[in-house]
């Protein structure tokens, strides 16, 4: 059995693919893609061709004034910002390495602070182009921002992970850039300080695109983003303040003060709560009322969070020194009572016979498993 | 017994689920469901049952397994390609019982309803209360949030708030084989794939939907509609995809031709322009801080593209009756011609001026009045094509010209659907938008749910999905169905 994590193909058409598809099925090989331009996956183990789609990197098509762009998946996050920055428009999902390829974004499914006003990548994928376990090129949607012919694949090709196939190309709509965004942030002081003040923006005046929560040995705070012309963001900085005073310690100070700002702070925000070699990250997912409460817990152990707290999207950094065991089967039955779900990127396992809808549905895409 | 299989000890069997009241099996009662807003091609169910439960849903879907008979969920039959059309026959499971609105959370905004509720119910429901559901299509006054789920509907609104599938949050089905499957719910999905966002728009192929958790949109503090009155149609057009290319996007973009000004001025006497070529209803919504501005760019533009006139809605009254103009378009046909076809082609918002005059000379080549009434700002067209279904021939001409349009839209770089759904008007389609592969792979994703093809045959794939239940749509009534 060879190892080839350290070979890895540089694959320049969707045909070629296709061959390497058909070859791996027939040698009994698995298949990865590496998630950066040029990088190389993470060694999974076993037989493994290893892709390189940075090759597949051309801009498709970007009729601007129809707002949508389609480009290959080896293109990076941040070459396609850049192309629609360059005509004022952007893909309103955050990413945590703009060198990430497209297809890697989608495959991951990747969000940030913006999915509150903005959604995620389910909302902007309209088209897309894969190859399956099959070897067959298939494609679903098209280009245009308003299709329900045939199933809707694009769906489940977002967060796949590469169980359905091998996304080469994609087509987003775009939305203009904000003339003006800001990130305003408040201390409070505890977590029902927290969801107090969450309580009260859920009914807010003011129409945030950002809602999070931090908290850690620090304390707490309040993250909240507008957007819009600048006269509508004074406005609401202005209602904020009024409808948070009695719950947040003190006035707002800004940690972003454009859109350009805006965008990196949360970047920022995904890129510090990335896993390191001293923490995990757990990503919890709950109801937005018990969000700070679920933050509490984690805190309480030594954890830090930081909560996407208007979805109940917990992003959870606990240290390897905890019983990280104990807390994590405490705080799942803590979401079987109050709902909810915790992922944990280390119970991936991959093997066993899954018999799972999903699991199912992945096998229509990938029968023998060719993908990892 | 019928040619479905449908037999006596089969209708008993359901009876007992659903009870007689619930049952209907006469031929003149069965006539209210050969079709839906899609009139061209028309059958009759054998029996129709009306669960409320899913309990009774799942017994039904057992029950015609075990009898080997297709099945076909239905709404409020408001679909306009043949989505719930009993292809074959068999049974057909009515959801309109199932109509319970059956929780409402605002503080997590989400609500959770039995499919049978009526779109609009459900945002008369939350009215006080800040929020609403956002998916608003024309017929949401009788729709079902089961048949939007079904066909993924849209609706003016969607050009800024999305359509049916950035709505749902989970949903919980009775499988093809008789299984109560769940998928996602209040807090989303885990690490598996997005099957909600599947099931959304799969047309009643991969199951019965039995309950629906839906997102909740905050209201907008207020509006600004407008009325732009145009002289010439490319001029319409290119304002359309001036406002779109200028970065705006307002909450709907919607064109109405002079053919439907007219007809609406006579039925809701609204002080339409009759002599217009054709008018804009733009609305811009959200903080009311920002939304002068946003009317006053937009009226700009409008100008800057030819319409001669811009008129801003002068209360909540007047807005009310506009959109109830626009919502009602297709039921003020009906003082133009005593049937029509709608079609349901997208393009590329820029190639809309290109779209509109191929429109208008297919009009003119098949000698058939086409009005347009149509959700712009997605470049969702809704071309109307009127005939007289006596008329065997005119009833070709329309097929043809549909036909024509749908495949311009395809040559464009558009679809054949933007929300209606595939159904079985546009099945032929299927393969000139879609590769031999492509449709392979939707045939295995259709397999993993509907092994037999017992649950919605003949529906969206052109490929077979039945045990030699597709039989062809049966044309017993010649008067009605010209074409056939």
């Amino acid at each position: 059995m060879s190892d080839r994590s350290r070979d890895p193909i540089r694959i320049s058409s969707v045909s070629q693919i296709v061959d390497v598809v058909k070859q791996a099925a027939q040698d009994g090989h698995t298949i990865s893609v590496s998630r950066s331009a040029g990088s190389v996956s993470p060694s999974t183990g076993g037989d493994t061709v290893r892709l390189d789609l940075s090759g597949l990197s051309a801009v498709v098509d970007y009729p601007a004034r129809d707002m949508t762009i389609t480009v290959q998946a080896g293109l990076t996050v941040g070459q396609l910002l850049d192309i629609a920055a360059a005509e004022q428009q952007q893909l309103p999902v955050d990413i945590a390495d703009p060198g990430m390829t497209v297809g890697a974004f989608v495959a991951a499914d990747q969000s940030g602070s913006r999915r509150y006003g903005c959604g995620t990548l389910r909302d902007y994928l309209i088209g897309m182009e894969a190859v399956d376990g099959q070897g067959r090129v298939f494609h679903a949607g098209g280009r245009v921002v308003k299709n329900v012919a045939g199933y809707d694949l694009c769906r489940l090709a977002v967060g796949s992970r590469g169980r359905i196939g091998i996304l080469t190309q994609l087509t987003f709509r775009l939305n203009p850039v904000p003339p003006h965004a800001a990130v305003l942030a408040w201390s409070l002081q505890n977590h029902q300080a927290a969801a107090d003040a969450l309580e009260r923006l859920n009914l807010s005046a003011a129409r945030p695109v950002i809602l999070d929560l931090k908290a850690g040995p620090d304390g707490w705070m309040l993250f909240v983003g507008i957007e819009g012309a600048p006269e509508v963001c004074d406005w609401q900085q202005g209602r904020l303040e009024e409808e948070l005073a009695g719950t947040a310690a003190g006035s707002s100070h800004p940690v972003a003060a454009s859109f350009a700002e805006s965008v990196a702070w949360c970047r920022q925000v995904l890129a510090g709560t990335e896993p390191s070699e001293s923490r995990s990250l757990w990503t919890i997912r709950t109801l937005p009322s018990t969000a700070a409460e679920c933050c509490d817990r984690i805190v309480s152990e030594g954890g830090i969070c930081h909560c996407h707290a208007g979805d109940g999207v917990v992003r959870a950094q606990v240290p390897h020194d905890i019983n990280r065991n104990g807390l994590k089967t405490e705080l799942r039955r803590w979401l079987d009572d109050h709902g909810g779900h915790l992922l944990d990127a280390a119970d991936r396992t991959g093997s066993g016979r899954d018999d799972s809808w999903s699991a199912r549905v992945a096998r229509a895409f990938d029968p023998s498993g060719l993908f990892v | 017994m019928t040619d479905h299989g449908v037999t006596d000890e089969l209708a008993d069997e359901l009876a007992r689920i659903v009870g007689r009241e619930r049952l209907l099996r006469s031929h003149d009662e069965l006539l209210v469901y050969e079709c839906d807003g899609y009139v061209v091609e028309k059958n009759v169910p054998d029996v129709v049952v009306f669960p409320s439960s899913a309990a009774e849903v799942q017994a039904i879907v057992r029950t015609c397994l075990k009898h080997r008979v297709p099945f076909v969920p239905r709404g409020a039959g408001t679909s306009l390609a043949g989505g719930c059309l009993p292809v074959g026959g068999g049974v057909m499971i009515a959801l309109t019982k199932m109509n319970r609105i059956l929780e409402i959370h605002l503080r997590d905004r989400y609500a959770v309803v039995q499919p049978g509720v009526v779109n609009l119910n459900l945002t008369r429901a939350l009215a006080g209360s800040g929020f609403h559901y956002a998916p608003d299509p024309s017929s949401q006054g009788a729709c079902t949030i089961g048949g939007n789920v079904g066909t993924n509907s849209g609706g003016p609104h969607t050009l800024k708030y999305g359509v049916t599938v950035n709505h749902i949050l989970g949903v919980e089905f009775v499988s093809p084989e008789g299984d109560l499957v769940t998928f996602g719910g209040p807090c989303g999905r885990g690490e598996e794939l997005d099957l909600t966002g599947l099931f959304v728009g799969s047309e009643g192929t991969f199951g019965i939907v039995t309950r629906i958790w839906v997102r909740l949109t905050r209201n907008p503090e207020g509006h600004r509609t407008m009325l732009a009155v145009f002289d010439s149609i490319d001029d319409t057009s290119q304002a359309i995809s001036g406002i779109i290319g200028a970065g705006i996007v307002p909450a709907a973009l919607e064109m109405m031709d002079q053919g439907i000004i007219a007809a609406l001025e006579d039925a809701f006497s609204f002080g339409f322009p009759l002599d217009a070529a054709a008018v804009l209803l733009i609305e811009v919504d959200g903080l009311d801080v920002g939304l002068d501005g946003e009317a006053a760019t937009i009226t700009e533009l409008c100008r800057s593209h030819g319409a001669r006139e811009v008129r801003l809605s002068q209360s909540e009254e007047e807005r009310a009756l506009l959109w109830k103009c626009r919502k009602q378009a297709f039921g003020a046909i009906g003082r133009l011609a005593p049937g029509y076809c709608t079609q349901d082609g997208v393009v590329p918002r820029t190639r809309l001026p290109e779209i509109l005059r191929f429109i208008s000379d297919v009009g003119q080549r098949h000698d058939l009045q086409i009005v347009n009434v149509f959700h712009a700002g997605d470049g969702n067209l809704h071309p109307i094509l009127m005939f007289d279904e006596r008329d065997r021939d005119q009833v070709q001409r329309v097929l043809t010209a549909s036909d024509e349009i749908l495949e311009k839209c395809i040559e464009l770089g558009g679809s054949v659907t933007g929300e209606h759904g595939i159904g079985v008007e546009k099945i032929s389609f299927m393969e000139r938008l879609f590769t031999q592969e492509d449709l392979a792979v939707m045939a295995d994703v259709r397999s993993v749910f509907n092994p037999h093809g017992h649950c919605s045959p003949g529906k969206l794939l052109p490929t077979a999905g039945a045990c030699g239940m597709e039989q062809p749509i049966l044309r017993e009534h010649p008067g009605r169905q010209a074409a056939m």
